[in-house]
C-alpha cells in the first residue's frame, strides 16, 4: 500500500504523499488524544495554557460583532445609559441570585436541616461575564466568557443567569474562559426536588432543550412540572438556584430504573450576560476586621463557617 | 523559492479560514457555516502538496480544537482523513471539471461530517438536528469560489517573484 502510494504520486510529491503509515501514526495519536481529553484534569489544563495564546485571536474575531453592537449602542443610546443599563442588569442577577438563596433557605428551614441551615451563613460570591461574539461549533455546548483568572474566574465556577443555572467554566484562561453548558453530554448536575427534597444527579443530551435523570428508582416521588433546584453538593453552586422543569417521567415496563426528562429554565440564546458562582471557600468571604482590631476570639466571625466541610457534601454525593 | 511562498501562502489561508469560522453569526444561518479549514487544506492538498502533508493537516486540526473549545484530537482526525483522501485521488480530482469536483468535494465534506457524528456519539451526544448536514452543501457550493480566489492568489504570488 505504501509502495503504490509512492510510485503513484512520483518522486517529486514524496514528501507531502498520503504516506498510510504516516495516516495510521497520525490517526492512533489523534485517537489517542480524544480517549485521553476523557479524562477530565489532564489536557484542560494544557487547553487553559493554550488559551493564553488564541486569547486574541478570540479577540480578533469577536471584534465586528463588538464593532457592531457598539455602533448600535451610539446610534440609539449614550455611553452613560448604557453603562447604567449594565449595572442594573448586573445588580437585578445578584439580587435574584440572592432571592433564590432566600427561599431554598426557608425550605431548608422548614426540613429542619442542620447542615442547610449552617451552609445559610455565607453570601453569594459571583462575577458578571459577558459571552463572547464568536462563534465556536453551532453543534457543542460550549460558550466563550469574557472574565478569565484575572477576575477571579477558575475552572469549576458555576454560570447561572437572570433565570436559573447556565453551566460551568470548563478551562479558565488569563482573560477568558470556555464554559461547558449543562445540555452538554459531557455535563452532570447535582440537583434537588424542590417539592421532595429528594437529591439526584441530572446528565446533558447533547440536545439544548433536554436534560434526563437516569436511574431513578422506579417508586421515586417525582411529577410532571417539579423544579429541579441545584444543590450544595459538589460545592459548585449555592443551593437553590433552579436549573430545570420536569417535562415527564418514564416508567418503562421490566426496567429497573425510572427515567425523567426536565427542561432548562435558563434561556441561552437570549441572554448576553451570565453570572460566574465562584464556589465558596471553608473559610468564607475574605473579612479581615476582626483581626485587625484584635479581638477575634470575642466577636462572632460573620460569615466565617469552618463547620461546613466538603466532606458533608461529598458524603451527600454518595449514593 | 516557490515552496516558500507558497508555504507563507498556505499558512496565511489556514489562519484566515480558522479566523473566519470564527467570526459571529446570526443563529438562524449558523447551521450554514461550511468547514473552511477543511477546504482550504484541501485545496493546497490537490494544488501544492509539497506544503501541505498529512502533519500539516494534523497541526492545524489540534489548534483548531484548541480555539473551537471541543474534544482535543477531533478537528486533528477529522483533517488527517480529509487531507489523505484529497491526496490519494489528487490525480483524478485535479482533472475533474469544475461541477464534478464540487461533486466530489462534497462527498468528502459528507465523510467528514459522518466522522464527526460517530465522535459525538462515541462522546454520548445524541442524534444532531437536520442542520447538522447542510455544512457540506454550502461547502460545495462555495468550492468553485474559494478554488478561483486561492488559484488567484497563487499565481500573483508566483509572478511578483518572477523578475
Amino acid at each position: 500500500m505504501v509502495g503504490r502510494g509512492a510510485s503513484e504520486q512520483g518522486p517529486l510529491f514524496a514528501e507531502g504523499g498520503a504516506s498510510t503509515l504516516k495516516l495510521v501514526v497520525l490517526l492512533a495519536l489523534a485517537i489517542m488524544l480524544m480517549l485521553a481529553d476523557r479524562q477530565r484534569g489532564l489536557l484542560d489544563l494544557l487547553r487553559e495554557r493554550a488559551l493564553r495564546l488564541t486569547e486574541p485571536v478570540y479577540a480578533l474575531a469577536a471584534w465586528p460583532g463588538e464593532a457592531m453592537q457598539a455602533l448600535r449602542f451610539a446610534v440609539r443610546d449614550r455611553d452613560a445609559l448604557a453603562a447604567e443599563n449594565a449595572q442594573l442588569r448586573e445588580a437585578l442577577l445578584q439580587a435574584q441570585a440572592e432571592t433564590y438563596r432566600h427561599r431554598s433557605e426557608a425550605a431548608a428551614g422548614e426540613r429542619a436541616l442542620a447542615l442547610l441551615d449552617a451552609r445559610s451563613q455565607r453570601h453569594v460570591d459571583a462575577v458578571l461575564a459577558r459571552i463572547v461574539d464568536v462563534d465556536l461549533d453551532p453543534f457543542r455546548h460550549r460558550l466563550l466568557l469574557d472574565r478569565g483568572r484575572s477576575n477571579g474566574v477558575s475552572r469549576g465556577d458555576g454560570l447561572m443567569d437572570a433565570l436559573g443555572v447556565v453551566g460551568q467554566v470548563s478551562a479558565a484562561g488569563p482573560d477568558t474562559a470556555f464554559a461547558i453548558l449543562i445540555t452538554d453530554p459531557a455535563h452532570a448536575l447535582p440537583v434537588e426536588v424542590s417539592r421532595t427534597g429528594l437529591k439526584t444527579i441530572v446528565y446533558g443530551t447533547g440536545d439544548g432543550e433536554e436534560l434526563k435523570l437516569p436511574n431513578l428508582p422506579l417508586s421515586v416521588d417525582l411529577e410532571v412540572g417539579d423544579r429541579l433546584l441545584s444543590s450544595a453538593v459538589g460545592g459548585r453552586f449555592p443551593p437553590g438556584i433552579p436549573v430545570a422543569d420536569v417535562t415527564r417521567v418514564e416508567r418503562p415496563a421490566g426496567a429497573a430504573f425510572a427515567v425523567a426528562y426536565a427542561r432548562p429554565v435558563s434561556v441561552l440564546g437570549r441572554n448576553r450576560e451570565l453570572l460566574v458562582l465562584r464556589p465558596q471557600t471553608l473559610v468564607g468571604p475574605p473579612d479581615p476586621e476582626p483581626l485587625q482590631r484584635g479581638v477575634a476570639p470575642l466577636t462572632p466571625p460573620p460569615a466565617t463557617d469552618p463547620a461546613t466541610p466538603p466532606a458533608a457534601a461529598a458524603d451527600e454525593a454518595t449514593p | 523559492m516557490r515552496a516558500r511562498g507558497h508555504y507563507r501562502l498556505f499558512l496565511l489561508s489556514v489562519l484566515a479560514a480558522m479566523l473566519v469560522a470564527l467570526l459571529p453569526l446570526p443563529t438562524a444561518l449558523l447551521a450554514f457555516k461550511p468547514m473552511l479549514l477543511g477546504l482550504v487544506l484541501v485545496y493546497f492538498a490537490l494544488e501544492a502538496p509539497e506544503v501541505a502533508g498529512l502533519g500539516h493537516a494534523f497541526i492545524f486540526g489540534l489548534i483548531a480544537d484548541l480555539l473551537y473549545g471541543g474534544i482535543f484530537g477531533e478537528h486533528a482526525l477529522r483533517m488527517v482523513i480529509l487531507v489523505y483522501l484529497a491526496l490519494r485521488f489528487r490525480f483524478r480530482l485535479r482533472f475533474f471539471p469544475v461541477a464534478q469536483q464540487s461533486a466530489a468535494i462534497f462527498a468528502l465534506l459528507v465523510n467528514d461530517r459522518v466522522l464527526d457524528l460517530w465522535i459525538r456519539m462515541f462522546g454520548g451526544a445524541g442524534w444532531p438536528p437536520i442542520a447538522f448536514w447542510l455544512s457540506p452543501v454550502v461547502g460545495a457550493a462555495i468550492w468553485p469560489w474559494l478554488f478561483l480566489l486561492l488559484d488567484g492568489l497563487r499565481l500573483k504570488r508566483r509572478q511578483s517573484e518572477r523578475p
